[in-house]
């Protein structure tokens, strides 16, 4: 064989519908399709962030958990993402009544404040009326149901239709609905929209901008499915801004809720991912809510002095991370944020920037800009199976992949699916912390002079 | 009421496809599907790589190619698309084409089998009409796979020769399966004994053709789909093949160690290799029998081969007094060959009856298939290996870990904080 044959192969919508609801606290989400579309998503949510223990529905107000050993029916011992195992008759005759029996014993077995039914790409072909069923078995609950994953269209497309899905079919009280309830005199606050339990290091970057908000003076009102509760959601109309962290997965549900409560959005150049790129989404942010960055701006000046530090240690013995090649595959939105980091800030030079999953046209305008400017532009239609570079930010698949090729370098992993390491402390990639954290990784990585 | 499918056949006959290394497999469905599968192919392969350092390119870096199916095609179908993929995947002169369809493409009813007629003198392009969950569940889509990649490559004119064997039907994905192979070929080397093709491991077409050139085929596990393929085999081809499966734990591997020496005539070769590793086995049994002995075991486990636990316990001196077997499937019991451990064997139970046993026998050792099915107590709680190593000395690594459990008395405090658990996430 002629070398190498594979396409990249991304996470696609259902994925990201999934992990929107299973970033929910307190919500079940029921998948309608074959066990063959569970497994993933039943795992990779339970490793991904902390569940609590599913309860028997609360009685009196006492509070029994789940005997795991029972838990065989629609579950199948996996404690997320129940599922109707849909096989071929289903798809012949229909899967109303699997459904049904599957709600039924979630409604009688499993304490939920939520519950979502998602279906996958095939039992999105047959056509059920599942919004129906759902409204007869669970009358006055918050459900949502997600008719259709998508076919091929990626993942941020199912986190987005996800999200707007969610926020048209729950219920928001009259009071929550309206705009003045907003009061004035209160710690402003806003929504983060975009970030999701699927990103690498979700728990670190969610703490570590809830701190800086805080630090701004800015309460966090919800994180939109990235470990948000039911009742944050149900409050999103209260908060005065809506901050899109990245377009491709929160431009449209900002521009929903604008039209819907009349709630403003600001959109992020870029991911917060270093220095520069924070500094600027907390000056902004903090302009327009009339708050003060001070704060945020200190901890980024004392968070330079220490890099500096290091990277001029390393800098003074063999001139690196200057000039360090590096290669990034992954989303549009990442490539962007990453590439302007390492090449503005540690002056390293791209090699192969390969966009996965779908190319929006802001965020590759945006890589052009950055990389015309750079004289990098080379760097996109280089393949990366033909890498040089010293270090690959991408996922494990790509990292093996590449490694497994021959090719010598670091890999730093900056999307899912890892290497299967188990994170205890948080760990982040977005504000300063984040910051710090991928120079560390950086100057761990290149091969510097012994 | 229908039986739930786990997995699903098109999952399975993927994952099962990408170990002909020299094929292109082109999974014919959404994105979504290949993502699922890519996971589970690639998923031992990152694990081996961050943990041990270990390369397994055929699960790191498959040739593995989505059609990814888009709405158009969910509407118009997606024939043109696979097709045009399939002329792609000719370009680079693979071994074979192997395309599998996906629920998407099954319900919407593209016919893959147009792909066939894409073949040239160089390249098969081979079909697997797994459907997704259509064609039936994971393990309905590996032998979907197997069977279809044997019809289509071996060669039936091949005949025997020499000292070959054939290593038939690995488990698709699991930590253990290059170091068996490792250990197998460390053994049949000493006896001047080759492989010729795993079907299905890491293989090439080449070795596929060839497949009947092995005058002896050895079975990676005793399982029914092990047993149906044998069948298969044997009927089909003619082929030979050796009692039993791949050895676990001494005792099976003395046995299977001396199958092979007599099968190619090399027994003084194969004797030799017992003695030598007899003695070291049974200098470790020594040194952990003043650990061990008197030791009572109360076992849980699914209905699964457990000879070679059974055996290095009771040599080590430890009793069973208690074996309760979950038998889903309503199979033969297969979990012991010794008539002193099937009498201790009983089928009937619940998780109640297991901690009154508890009670009432005191067993110094509860071993489960999963740990969490029991509660703490005054014993030590472990796990039983579900996929142990093949060779002589599977049993060991278990033994000298409960050795140190006894004498440890540790659990760790860890345990004591579920409650915080429940107070800091419920």
């Amino acid at each position: 064989m002629t070398g190498h044959c594979s396409t990249p192969v991304s996470p696609d919508g259902i994925t990201g519908m999934i992990f929107v609801m299973e970033g929910i606290r307190g919500c079940v989400t029921l998948l309608n399709g074959p066990m063959g579309c569970r497994f993933y998503h039943s795992t990779t949510s339970q490793f991904l962030s902390i569940h609590p223990m599913l309860y028997l529905p609360s009685k009196g107000g006492v509070r029994v958990p789940v005997d795991y050993n029972h838990l065989d029916n629609w579950f199948f011992r996996q404690q997320r993402v129940p599922c109707t195992y849909l096989d071929g008759d289903d798809y012949v005759f229909g899967s109303i009544e699997k459904v049904r029996d599957g709600l039924n014993y979630l409604r009688d077995n499993i304490h939920f404040e939520m519950l979502a039914v998602v279906n996958s790409p095939g039992a999105s072909l047959i056509g059920d009326r599942l919004a129906d069923v759902i409204k007869e078995t669970l009358p006055g609950r918050d459900t949502v149901m997600l008719e259709s994953p998508g076919f091929s269209e990626g993942f941020d497309r199912g986190y987005e239709q996800a999200c707007l899905q969610l926020l048209r079919q729950i219920c928001f009280s009259d009071s929550e609905k309206a705009a003045d309830a907003r009061e004035k005199g209160k710690v402003p606050s806003v929504n983060v929209l975009g970030l999701s339990i699927w990103n690498r290091y979700f728990e670190g970057d969610r703490e570590e901008l809830a701190g800086l908000f805080e630090d701004c003076g800015i309460s966090v009102n919800c994180f939109l499915g990235a470990d948000c509760s039911c009742d944050e959601i149900r409050r999103i109309p209260q908060a005065e801004l809506n901050v899109v962290l990245d377009p491709d997965r929160g431009l449209e549900t900002a521009g929903y809720l604008e039209e819907r409560f009349g709630t403003p959005y600001y959109v992020c150049d870029t991911l917060p991912i270093g220095f520069d790129a924070v500094e600027k989404m907390f000056s902004d942010i903090s302009r327009i809510l009339g708050t003060d960055p001070v704060r945020v701006l200190e901890k980024s000046r004392k968070a330079r002095a220490l890099a500096w530090y290091k990277i001029n240690g390393i800098y003074q013995s063999c001139g690196l991370p200057q000039g360090a090649l590096f290669s990034i595959a992954a989303e549009c939105r990442a490539v962007l944020s990453y590439s302007a980091f390492l090449m503005e800030y540690l002056g390293m030079i791209p090699d192969v920037l390969t966009v996965t999953g779908q190319m929006q046209p802001s965020g590759q305008r945006k890589l052009r800009e950055l990389l015309e400017k750079n004289h990098a532009l080379q760097a996109l239609e280089r393949p990366m199976t033909k890498t040089r570079a010293e270090l690959v930010f991408s996922d494990a698949n790509w990292i093996g992949s590449l490694m497994s090729s021959g090719r010598s370098f670091c890999g730093i992993e900056i999307s899912l699916p890892g290497m299967g390491y188990t994170d205890l402390v948080k760990k982040s990639h977005m504000g300063i912390t984040g910051a710090l954290f991928l120079t560390e990784q950086v100057l761990n990585g290149l091969m510097t002079r012994l | 009421m229908r039986l739930p499918l786990f997995g699903c056949a098109f999952n399975g006959a993927a994952t099962t496809a990408v170990r002909l290394t020299d094929a292109i497999v082109i999974v014919h469905g959404p994105g979504a599907c290949a993502f699922y599968t890519l996971q589970n192919i690639t998923s031992t392969g990152r694990k081996n790589l961050f943990n041990r350092g270990i390369l397994m390119p055929s699960a790191l870096s498959p040739h593995f190619v989505s059609t990814d199916i888009g709405p158009a095609q969910a509407v118009f179908g997606g024939t043109d698309l696979l097709l045009e993929k399939v002329r792609e995947a000719l370009t680079c002169k693979p071994g074979a084409v192997i395309v599998i369809s996906s629920c998407v493409s099954g319900i919407i009813g593209d016919d893959i089998r147009q792909a066939q007629m894409l073949s040239n003198k160089d390249t098969k392009v081979i079909v697997i009409g797994a459907d997704g969950v259509l064609a039936g569940d994971y393990m309905e889509g590996i032998r979907l796979c197997m069977d279809t990649l044997a019809d289509e490559l071996i060669d039936p004119d091949v005949s025997p020769e020499g000292r070959y064997v054939n290593l038939i039907n690995e488990v698709g994905v699991s930590n253990q399966i290059e170091s068996n192979y490792s250990s197998m070929v460390g053994i049949l080397s000493r006896m001047d004994v080759k492989v010729n093709c795993r079907y299905l491991g890491d293989a090439t077409t080449g070795q596929m053709r060839f497949f009947l050139r092995a005058p002896l085929n050895i079975l990676a596990s005793d399982s029914e789909d092990s047993h149906r393929i044998r069948s298969r085999l044997q009927q089909k081809y003619g082929c030979r093949f050796m009692d039993g499966a791949l050895p676990v734990g001494f005792e099976d591997t003395c046995r299977w160690v001396r199958r092979i020496g007599d099968y190619f005539d090399r027994s003084a070769e194969a004797e030799e290799i017992i003695r030598t590793e007899e003695k070291i086995y049974l200098e470790e049994l020594d040194k952990l029998r003043k650990d061990l002995t008197g030791k009572k075991i109360l076992l849980t486990t699914i209905n699964a081969g457990l000879d070679w636990l059974l055996e290095a316990a009771a040599k080590a001196g430890m009793c069973f007094v208690w074996i309760g077997v979950l038998n889903y499937l309503h199979q033969e019991i297969c979990v012991t060959s010794h008539p002193e451990f099937m009498e201790l064997i009983d089928t009937e139970y619940d998780w109640m009856k297991v901690r009154e046993k508890v009670q009432q026998l005191k067993p110094d050792l509860v071993l489960s298939n999963y740990t969490s099915a029991m509660e703490d107590g005054p014993y030590v709680l472990d796990a039983i290996p579900m996929t142990p190593n093949m060779g002589f000395h599977t049993a060991l690594p278990v033994l000298r870990r409960w050795a140190k459990l006894f004498v440890s008395g540790k659990e760790g405090s860890w345990k004591n904080d579920r409650t915080l658990f429940d107070a800091c996430f419920s």
